[in-house]
């Protein structure tokens, strides 16, 4: 049923179109579904549109076209956004205000009563390492440690669902680890995440579905596992002469490169055949390794075939695959 | 309501983190401290606490007309000058600043996004600004009140309306400030483009009123009927001084120098005469009600403009 369809959904976006100046196709159709509880990341390279996507999610652009819901209700709620929070990719806070001061008013904005704010106040700053820092002014703060404050104020509503753009920018590598830890446990606690990235490995440990957005259009959109199955290899190291087994070394499409032999796909039958026919020619085999495509390989290839494509024809809408 | 006390603490909390808010208090108290040097006595006039006196009859205690005619002066001085002119572009060069900080990228990124109608956002700000004059015209009048009171032995009850009057006029102006700062997203240009709105709407009062005061200089009356309509559709800055008088009760500064009139020479008396009438119709064209509601008019107007700009653009 439609109506169940909706609420199982976090964020369904239909089509969202975004045009800056008349001039910017910023976003010329995207289609994105996010289900409760799961992790997204969007990923795209600088321009794509990623900061454009979540800042019309969060009405801080006016799309040109969009249907589509968040949290069950039509883009644009303000309601809903009391159940929303918002990492902005830039931000800056009042330079005058300290870190606690800082949470009391951005949680008075999200409409949090006081005495709840002033408890989650101390208990966020805890959980994003700045206790030590609670009175200090914001106008000291590393950049690191202004990122951190970001998150902080946007789970000051313990929101729903947690939009990130670029969560981890600006943060030393133990920083990135912790948002990632983070993350995690929100995710545990059923929250809903979006995020925003340029940044693959990050999208990788983290998130359950991915899409990967290329100058305003979905290019791929599904679970990292579907995305990154089709380019899964094994890699054989063999002493001896593999001409007897070329036949079938060139039937399923591999190739040699000295004592390495790389058959793309992942099928183990084929893997085990050509062991089969390699033993059979009296090699010797050293060793035998699956190799996981990384989401990076994945997203270079996308976007460099996307790339080949704009010039020649429309690129296809999301979620198709290949 | 949680919303609306938050900005209203927070741009509080902004403006008095600025060097030009202490500065502003510091000249109220400069100015009442002057205020308080000057007293009267029943020989005349002591200056600097009672280091100098001038006798004289009229300025005195033994006058019965002395306090309306210190009210004219304070009126003058308070309302047209101080509170008015100064007051005014110090309270602009504080205050510029508010939209564009609040448009300011990655700053506004964080408020917009939280459950807050943009449009209650916008008049929120607006109005924490007026808050903010609010205070400074009470804090000022307040003590200066004090002042006339305690040394002069005169409590012009009418002149805490200088409180209202003058939140009145700074909005008329804010009203341009906030558009050019939600235009341009920066204090500096908003600052300078409402000191030149200011600059031309002063020029079509003043040319408004030589109109009127002299109404022979516009033999044929298109003049006047162009610029009483520009009139009609300026915020009327220059009228708060004279209402302000009325509610005070003080005297018009002609009458404060018509007693002197005798003792000019015969062409200067015929000069002031005419001045004076000039200045008397000029007076009796100031309707207060529709002064006031005429710019209240042209301000929402502006508000509005500006309202719209920001609530439809990109963030
Ligand atoms: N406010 C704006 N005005 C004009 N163009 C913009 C604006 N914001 C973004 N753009 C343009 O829209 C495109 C997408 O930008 P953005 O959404 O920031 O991409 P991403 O976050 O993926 O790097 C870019 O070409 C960018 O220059
Ligand atoms: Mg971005």
């Amino acid at each position: 049923m439609q109506v169940t369809e909706l609420t199982n959904l976090a964020i369904d976006l239909i089509d969202v179109r975004k045009t800056y100046n008349r001039r910017i196709e910023a976003l010329r159709g995207v289609n994105i579904q996010v289900g409760r509880g799961e992790v997204f990341g969007l990923l795209g390279p600088n321009g794509a549109g990623k900061s454009t996507l979540v800042k019309i999610m969060m009405t801080l652009v006016r799309p040109n076209a969009a249907i589509g819901t968040v949290l069950g209700r039509p883009l644009g709620n303000r309601k809903k956004r009391a159940q929303m929070g918002f990492l902005p990719e830039q931000t800056r806070f009042p330079a005058f205000l300290t870190g606690e001061q800082v949470l009391n008013y951005y949680g008075a904005l999200a409409e949090v009563p006081r005495n709840v704010r002033l408890q989650r106040t101390s208990e966020l700053l805890g959980r994003v390492g700045l206790s030590q820092w609670a009175r200090t002014r914001v106008g000291q703060y590393s950049k690191g440690m202004a990122r951190r404050l970001g998150l902080a104020q946007a789970l000051i509503n313990d929101p729903e669902l947690l939009i990130l753009d670029e969560p981890t920018d600006g943060l030393d590598p133990i920083g990135r680890r912790e948002v990632r830890t983070l993350l995690t446990e929100l995710k545990r606690a059923g929250k809903t995440i979006f995020l925003n990235s340029h940044l693959l490995s990050e999208v990788e440990t983290i998130c359950d579905r991915v899409a990967i957005l290329h100058r305003g259009l979905v290019a791929r959109q599904g679970r990292l596992s579907e995305l990154t199955e089709n380019t899964m290899s094994y890699e054989i190291v063999a002493h001896g002469n593999f001409n007897a087994a070329g036949e079938r070394i060139k039937k399923i499409g591999a190739s040699i490169d000295g004592e390495r032999i790389v058959i793309p796909g992942g099928k183990p039958e084929e893997v085990n055949n050509l062991i089969d026919a390699l033993r059979a020619a009296g090699c010797l085999i050293e060793s035998v390794n699956p190799r996981r495509v990384s989401l990076e390989d994945v997203f270079v290839e996308i976007i460099g075939e996307e790339r080949a494509r704009t010039a020649a024809r429309p690129i296809g809408q999301g979620g198709e695959k290949a | 309501m949680m919303q609306f006390n938050a900005i209203v603490m927070h741009s509080f909390r902004e403006a008095i983190d600025r060097k030009v808010f202490w500065v502003m208090i510091l000249m109220s108290v400069i100015v009442a401290a002057s205020m308080a040097s000057v007293g009267f006595s029943e020989r005349g006039v002591d200056f600097l606490f009672g280091t100098w006196t001038v006798e004289s009859d009229f300025w005195s205690l033994r006058s019965d007309t002395l306090h309306e005619r210190v009210g004219a002066l304070i009126v003058g001085f308070i309302a047209d000058n101080y509170l008015g002119k100064f007051g005014m572009l110090f309270a602009l060069i504080t205050t510029a600043s508010i939209f564009p900080a609040l448009m300011e990228p990655g700053a506004v990124d964080v408020i917009a996004s939280k459950p807050i109608d943009r449009k209650l956002l916008f008049l929120y700000k607006y109005l924490s600004a007026m808050i903010f004059i609010l205070l400074q015209a009470t804090v000022f009048v307040g003590i200066t009140f004090l002042v006339m009171g305690l040394r002069w032995r005169y409590w012009p009850i009418g002149y805490w309306s200088l409180v209202p009057l003058t939140v009145l006029m700074f909005s008329y102006l804010f009203s341009l400030c906030a558009l050019f700062g939600t235009w341009f997203r920066r204090a500096m240009p908003a600052l300078i483009l409402t000191l030149i709105a200011w600059f031309c709407i002063f020029g079509v009062q003043s040319a408004h009123a030589v109109l009127i005061a002299n109404p022979d200089f516009d033999k044929t009356g298109k003049w006047t009927r162009m610029v009483t309509a520009m009139h009609w559709a300026t915020p009327k800055t220059q009228d708060i001084p004279e209402i302000a008088r009325r509610i005070v009760g003080a005297a018009d500064f002609v009458d404060i120098i018509t007693p002197h009139a005798d003792a000019m020479s015969e062409t200067d008396r015929s000069d002031f005469e005419q001045a004076a009438e000039g200045n008397r119709k000029l007076t009796a064209s100031i309707d207060p009600l529709s002064s006031i509601a005429s710019s209240l008019a042209v301000e929402a107007f502006v508000v509005f403009l500006a309202l719209r700009r920001f609530n439809r653009m990109d963030l």
